[in-house]
């Protein structure tokens, strides 16, 4: 059948197959395994039927023109989406219907995308693999026992099933990402302030970014060329200075290009299939006609510390709005307006509440120099780490997580475990820069029983991501790495 | 740092947190790891280092005015004339 998005768009454009066929298709294996993957929260059956019939009656006339007419997509349950249930996937969120629209979410939507439905991901995005979520953990489609990576843990599971073509995700710390390497999905962090936050539900508003995960660099530039760009709604989106069309950047010549490997991001304890695939995949580029250079980014080990400082700060400011009056939880049987706050908030997910804490104590008087203020003066130098390295390189090339895909439950109750797994991502956010991660290869496993995949097949190995930096605004380069990579190595 | 049980439940009273006593004893444990990676801060020197910024200035706009959404308050519990009824702030519980 049809494995990406443009290959469903060729076919609805040569008449070969109908929106309402591949959305019924679509909708009818969604039902069916979303039971078992539990990527999504809510499927809007109804509503996905009405806008491919719709799509469909714009093809017969005529009045197509955008690539996306018609495609099954799935929005990251942290965007709001006008009338539809957005729950954040926290408990505190249920019943929240907004009242607007994401601009992300609405300028897919004006271009024909048909909303399968909202997926399932971390509370407020803060996790790392989809177990914090208040519906309870994602699977990975390619081993069910595994996690899917998060926090955009849905997204990558339901694009991975066939379950829709392409996912909005949002990227605070890696989690669109990490989520894309642990299934051997594609998956795109933007420079911050490229595509508008508006109507995302906040966790740290000075590092979210929305992005996209699909199945190819080709699908994610056809998507992103219709979402990107200033929003009068989203005062920190930008107008680039040298704006141009991602889908014209994949096809860039990528001979020449100088590609960065930093040694602190090949380190003790990690994975060494996953170090040694990533090594592989720069010999690659070598015979793709890239050049291979390593170099140092000697703040590199700060740059979690300073992440889960900053982080939690913006964090436990931005969950201030969750008081039970204005929209979700509320306990009504509380007798004064401070017990009416907590108990309204006692719904708020373990992940939730420790971010929170963590956030109000690196802000609180007396510590705020020592920690908050100490951490946004090391960002200042992680960042000139990579301004030094990019005067003499290209794009950086990095693991995008130290490990494969682990088993669910594996790290739950260790938070510190848990952060760990975003050491190579987190940067992008500290500095604003563009990330893209795409498979490397993959990791024999030996599979117990409960090692298979969501049509119950045998899992025998799981997929390795890697990951390029490229200087703000300069996501041309990774469409091209990635589109090159992709068309020259098919079978990873 | 250590996080002791008090820091951890003044800490939660102003998150306007109630923990559970079993919260509060896996949160001093897995806090107090968390923190300790803080301590790793110290040893870079940040000696007349400014915050991290970006080259944007204040972004100013047309004072026009825009009709807002009127549904606003729809997923809110208590509403009237246009206001949100809370709880009592000041006083006697009632």
């Amino acid at each position: 059948m049809y494995k990406t998005l443009k290959q469903v768009s060729d076919a609805l454009s040569n008449g070969k197959v109908t929106s309402s066929e591949i959305t019924n298709n679509i909708i009818q294996l969604s039902e069916k395994y979303n039971q078992e993957l539990n990527c999504f929260t809510t499927i809007t059956k109804e509503k996905a039927q009405e806008l491919s019939n719709e799509s469909d009656k714009r093809r017969k006339e005529n009045k197509v023109s955008s690539p996306i007419d018609g495609i099954p997509m799935s929005i990251k349950d942290v965007i709001s989406t006008k009338g539809i249930r957005t729950t954040a996937g926290s408990k505190m969120l249920e019943n929240y219907v907004p009242e607007y629209s994401a601009t992300v979410y609405q300028k897919l939507i004006d271009n024909g995308g048909i909303l399968i439905g909202k997926n399932n991901c971390d509370p407020f995005a803060f996790g790392g693999s989809g177990e914090n979520s208040g519906y309870g953990p994602t699977k990975n489609p390619v081993c069910i026992s595994k996690v899917p990576g998060g926090s955009s843990s849905g997204s990558a599971s339901s694009v991975k099933a066939g379950l829709s073509l392409f996912s909005i995700g949002t990227d605070t710390g890696g989690s669109i990402r990490q989520p894309a390497s642990l299934t051997g999905l594609s998956g795109l962090k933007l420079t911050y302030g490229r595509n508008s936050r508006y109507g995302l539900i906040a966790m740290a508003s000075s590092l979210d970014t929305p992005g996209i995960l699909a199945n190819t660099v080709e699908d994610i530039a056809i998507v992103e060329d219709l979402i990107k760009g200033f929003d009068p709604k989203d005062s920190t989106t930008k107008k680039p200075e040298n704006d141009y069309s991602f889908v014209e950047a994949i096809s860039k010549d990528i001979k020449g290009l100088k590609i960065g490997l930093p040694k602190e991001y090949f380190i003790d304890g990690m994975d060494i299939d996953v170090k040694n695939a990533v090594l592989e995949a720069a010999k690659k580029y070598e015979k793709l006609g890239c050049t291979i250079e390593e170099v140092s980014l000697p703040h590199t080990e700060y740059a979690l510390p300073v992440y889960y400082l900053i982080v939690p700060s913006e964090i436990s400011s931005n969950m201030g709005r969750y008081d039970g009056f204005r929209y979700g939880n509320s306990d009504e049987n509380s007798k004064d307006i401070n017990e009416y706050i907590k108990n309204s908030r006692a719904v708020l997910e373990d992940e939730v509440k420790r971010r929170i804490i963590i956030g109000t104590f690196a802000l609180s008087k007396g510590y705020s120099d020592q920690y908050y203020k100490k951490a946004m003066q090391v960002r200042s130098l992680i960042k000139k780490d990579f301004d030094e390295v990019y005067k003499k390189v290209d794009v950086i090339l990095t693991p995008t997580s130290p490990t494969v895909a682990w088993d669910i439950g594996e790290k739950v109750n260790d938070p510190l475990k848990m952060y760990l797994a975003d050491i190579f991502t987190v940067t992008a956010n500290l500095t604003g820069m563009p990330g893209l991660s795409i498979n490397a290869g993959y990791k024999a496993i030996t599979p117990r029983k409960q090692d298979v995949d969501f049509e119950g097949k045998v899992c025998s190995k799981l997929p390795i991501g890697m990951q390029l930096f490229a200087p703000m605004w300069r996501e041309d380069l990774l469409m091209s790495l990635g589109h090159t990579f992709q068309k020259a190595y098919p079978e990873t | 740092m250590k996080l002791t049980n008090s820091d951890l439940s003044k800490l939660a009273d102003l998150s306007k947190l109630n923990l559970t006593s079993e919260e509060l004893s896996k949160f001093q444990s897995q806090l107090t790891q968390v923190f300790e990676m803080f301590e790793k801060l110290k040893d870079v020197n940040t000696d007349g280092i400014e915050f991290l910024s970006f080259p944007e200035v204040n972004r100013m706009r047309e004072d026009i005015v825009i009709e807002s959404n009127s549904n606003y308050l729809k997923n809110s519990k208590k509403v009237k004339n246009g206001y949100l009824k809370v709880k009592s702030v000041l006083g006697k519980a009632t």
